[in-house]
């Protein structure tokens, strides 16, 4: 339990997606600034696209999709709420990073002859890149971590933020969960990109780890970003996803539809009308499972055997390889099986939805010299691509905000307060195992905050909330890894309880199955049109706030609207 | 010696450890230093066990040093399999232009599965020095070396290749090369007159014609429209898919009433791509034809139907 | 608070015979993003010590000799 200083200028926490690119963009811009990149797993292998990534949906590419297609998009399947800005600064650099990319040695599909392969699955812009060979993305970027001589540290698990006397970002603290030593990093920025709250809800197995996003990715920078003082937005609007059943992994409709696969009911037909992976495509999907006409399955049983061969060469081989060997125990063959598919488990991930710490359109938090970027951001349906662009734009902005400044002061106490809150269930002599208060406090996760969101039962889940917080004091790790495990409880308890906080607040209906609240069925622009944010009030409890819509860039029209409220379900979410 | 990182000069001695698995994780340890010290992997790319080959092999992948080339070259006639597969994967993820110049002086030594995987190395460099050689490669007894020839030629986007690609749609036995040769075309100057894509659109192999028929809609040779309509009735639906979806890029009112029939096909991916080609035509005499898919059961064949005929009306 | 253990059947098997921990190898403990797999001591071999295995594969695709073999996790086959 020994102590370790380290002192950087630039601190990038989270060796997924993001945080790779922020830290080889820093570097790049001032090769003389010692950049720190940290991981609590490996950085070669760490995040969602440990495995690589099966295809880019946010693709911007000159000749198929225009940036002001794109933001209106999106703006338009996040039912209006977003921070045009920030959509539109990933928009911009789109192209240039997919180009980067391929420089570096990333697969994107090309035609025969080179040039990149968009398919057209969206009505109004072409946006989606398939990325067949795409497991090699970490490889790539982690050669050009070496190349640009990025310091790496894995194993570490940040638990709390540093914020300076002056207010500034200073730093943070963190658990090699290998050692068990206590690392305090000072630095003048950091760049926290620690991936969705993944941990939040059960999944329908049982199994704590069988969770769709990446297990590691706890939502300790919610947490974090909470302590230090950051606004959230959004928290409201949940990750809920289409799934494999039981396997919790991605189907995944974005691969098989350019190849003719889709998603059908059980009279076999279509079913889904929203055209954008969005909450009104969820709803259409559970009202589907629920209401008599589920299951609902993958359908590729009309494909030929080689197109079936070419989608299993892709889904059995990259991003979640395993997928292979779940049908092969089933005895599911997609050239005569239909693929019974299900709902994720909730979560927070702003590349899939629109919620996380909110950022504007340089990356920057509500707190000086703090930074967020990827899934953990709240910039809407980011994916991996935009990931990697407020990487980018977090690296290159947090080198400005550095020049000429000092390391801010801290103050010694509140590092001595985080080490022994760390220690303390190391140091108990007996309590509950992490992996128990974990799963109670994720069951409770999904009978009270999975939506449809109830009031009454939302209140009682802040109840139960609290009395697991009181449970805490309890918890009993044997070594450095249960240590971590513990930990990540902690945040995943905060996380919980944002997401009650910022849900009841929202009196109405958002984003189809995202925010459905049965007490506030119909969507109320008159009173809502605004991003819900989330901070620690001088209490130290959540504090919720109204935060004004931007103007925006693109002006959304009459019609356009009209065109996709067409798509929409034809009764009211009410009936 | 003393040139070397400490991460390298610490792993030194075990690359020549005796026992074959130290080498091999030595070497592993060290992998990412590849591009800096290709030297080593060259060297261990003759060790005598396999699986230090194997993990050389892996390591140089997308080296352009010249040793490095010609190590991986010479491990394209390794006797394990795994090794060879390396090699050819290590050569094709190359992205240094610099590198052609080696690839082209290994190729004339490689013959086979060997010149194959040379040649997908060079590809994606687009040097123009590959055109000869590629074309030269295009009567290769081996179908996987014409395969990759194409790939080279289609890559360097050259119209003086073009003939000498639809001489293999025409000619060559085997469908993945036809198919490839297909798509190769696609560079040709929109309207070329391309004639061996009509042949391809009556191949035997459904995705010869697959692919001929999205070529022609890319490319839009002049005279391809009856081919294409004959199209609609292939014993392939995913043809019929992509004939469709061409006639749609080709705009022409002739294709309605073939259009129409389609529109009654039980799979509902043809359904959908006819109603998007009779709005594309953007003609009234589809509205009929349009109404009726505006009834269909699947909702994405009512959806584009429905938006079709919006913008039809109001044309009208 | 007294405890008790727990049992559950390993995911993530590894072929002692294949595994050359012993000659210092650790790349499947190094890529494990949940870090589950440890050196077991005695043996010399790897083995998984916790049951919080994601399916994701990076140990069977980068174990150099092929003494990894992943399987999905009892509770979702």
């Amino acid at each position: 339990m020994s102590t370790k200083e380290l002192t950087v200028d630039i601190l990038v926490i989270g060796g997924g997606t993001a945080g790779p690119i922020a830290a080889i963009k820093a570097k790049a811009k001032a090769p003389h600034l010692k950049v720190l990149l940290l991981d609590k797993a490996n950085v070669k292998r760490a995040g969602a696209i440990a495995e690589g990534m099966d295809s880019v949906n946010n693709a911007v590419i000159p000749g198929h999709a225009t940036p002001e297609q794109y933001v209106k998009e999106i703006t338009i399947a996040n039912d209006g709420i977003v921070n045009q800005a920030a959509i539109n600064a990933y928009a911009v650099r789109s192209h240039d990073m997919i180009r980067e990319l391929d420089s570096w040695g990333v697969k994107f599909e090309k035609d025969e002859t080179g040039d990149y392969a968009v398919k057209k699955v969206h009505h109004l812009g072409a946006y989606v890149l398939p990325m067949p060979e795409g497991y090699n993305v970490k490889k790539v970027i982690f050669k050009q971590l070496r190349k640009q001589g990025v310091a790496v540290s894995n194993r570490l698990t940040t638990t709390r933020l540093l914020v300076g006397n002056d207010g500034r970002i200073a730093g943070a603290m963190a658990l090699d969960s290998r050692s068990g030593e206590f690392v305090v990093i000072r630095a003048k920025a950091v760049v926290l990109c620690t991936g969705a709250a993944g941990r939040l809800g059960l999944p329908s197995s049982g199994y704590l780890f069988g969770t769709y996003e990446n297990p590691t990715n706890a939502g300790d920078g919610y947490s974090m970003a909470y302590h230090a003082g950051a606004e959230l937005s959004g928290l409201e609007c949940f990750q809920i996803n289409p799934l494999i059943k039981d396997y919790n992994g991605p189907a995944c409709a974005y691969v098989t539809g350019p190849f003719g696969g889709y998603t059908v009911n059980a009279k076999g037909e279509r079913f889904i009308k929203s055209d954008y992976w969005s909450g009104q495509m969820m709803l259409e999907f559970w009202r589907e499972l629920e209401g008599g006409n589920g299951p609902v399955f993958l359908k590729l049983d009309h494909l030929a055997d080689e197109t079936v061969t070419k989608i299993e060469n892709v889904l059995h081989i990259t991003e979640r390889p395993t997928r292979g060997l779940f049908h092969a125990g089933r005895g599911t063959d997609y050239r005569n099986d239909l693929v019974e598919m299900h709902i994720s488990e909730i979560g927070l991930c702003g590349g899939h939805s629109a919620s996380g710490v909110w950022v504007d359109e340089h990356a920057r938090t509500t707190v000086p010299g703090l930074y967020a970027a990827g899934d953990l951001c709240n910039v809407a349906h980011n994916y991996m691509l935009g990931a990697m662009v407020f990487g980018q734009i977090a690296g290159e902005d947090a080198v400005d905000f550095i020049a000429d400044k000092e390391l801010p002061e801290v103050d010694e106490a509140v590092v001595a307060a985080e080490r022994e809150r760390i220690f303390a269930p190391l140091l108990r002599e007996e309590g509950i195992p992490p992996t128990q208060i974990e799963y109670k406090l994720r069951r409770m996760v999904n009978d009270y905050l999975q939506p449809p969101k109830v009031t009454r039962k939302m209140l009682i889940g802040l109840q139960r909330f609290a009395e697991i917080r009181a449970d805490l004091e309890h918890i009993k790790a044997n070594n450095p890894h249960e240590l971590m495990r513990a930990m990540e409880v902690h945040a995943i308890l905060d996380c919980a309880e944002l997401a009650a906080a910022a849900s009841l607040y929202r009196t109405e209906s958002r984003w189809g199955l995202y925010h459905y609240r049965t007490d506030y069925p119909e969507r109320n622009d008159a009173d809502w049109f605004h991003f819900v944010e989330v901070r620690k009030g001088a209490d130290g409890r959540p504090e919720c706030f109204k935060r004004p819509v931007p103007p925006y860039l693109y002006p959304i029209d009459a019609d356009e609207r009209d065109a996709y409220d067409q798509l929409r379900v034809d009764d009211s979410v009410a009936a | 010696m003393s040139d070397y990182d400490p991460e390298i000069a610490a792993a030194l001695p075990r690359l020549t450890d005796g026992d074959p698995a130290v080498r091999r994780i030595a070497l592993r340890d060290i992998a990412d230093y590849a591009d800096d010290y290709p030297e080593l992997f060259s060297l261990a790319a003759r060790d005598a066990d396999a699986g230090v080959r194997l993990e050389a092999a892996l390591a140089l992948e997308g080296a352009s040093d010249d040793a490095a080339i010609d190590a991986l070259v010479a491990l394209l006639g390794d006797p394990d399999e795994d090794v060879i597969a390396a090699a050819s994967t290590a050569l094709a993820e190359i992205l240094d232009p610099a590198a052609a110049p080696a690839l082209l002086r290994n190729l004339p030594r490689v013959q086979g599965e060997a010149r194959a995987a040379v040649l997908a190395g060079l590809r994606q460099l687009r040097h123009p020095d590959a055109l000869a050689p590629a074309l030269a490669s295009l009567d290769d007894a081996l179908p996987a070396v014409r395969r990759a020839a194409v790939g080279v030629l289609a890559y360097l986007k050259n119209d003086t290749a073009l003939a000498a690609l639809e001489r293999r749609i025409v000619e060559d036995a085997d469908p993945a090369v036809r198919k490839a040769a297909v798509a190769a075309l696609t560079f040709a100057p929109a309207g070329s007159p391309l004639p061996s894509l009509l042949r391809a659109l009556k191949d035997s192999d459904w995705q010869v014609r697959h692919e001929a028929a999205i070529t022609l809609g890319r490319v839009r040779p002049p005279d391809a429209t009856d081919s294409l309509i004959a199209a609609l009735a292939d014993p392939s639906w995913e043809v019929r898919q992509k004939a469709a979806a061409a006639l749609g890029a080709y705009r022409v009112a002739q294709a309605i009433p073939a259009l129409g029939e389609a529109l009654d096909h039980p799979i509902s991916n043809v359904r959908k791509e006819a109603a998007s080609a009779l709005g594309a035509i953007g003609d009234a005499a589809a509205i009929p034809a349009l109404e009726r898919a505006a009834a269909d059961p699947d909702v994405e064949v009512r959806k584009i139907a429905g938006r079709a005929l919006a913008q039809l009306t109001a044309k009208t | 608070m007294p405890t008790i253990e727990n049992r559950g059947i390993a995911s993530v098997i590894v072929d002692p015979d294949k595994c050359i921990a012993d000659k210092g190898c650790r790349v499947c403990i190094d890529v494990c993003p949940t870090d589950i797999l440890v050196l077991d001591p005695a043996q010399g071999k790897v083995r998984m010590a916790y049951d919080e295995c994601w399916y994701c594969l990076p140990c069977e695709h980068d174990c150099p000799t092929k003494a990894i073999r992943v399987e999905i996790p009892y509770l979702l086959r």
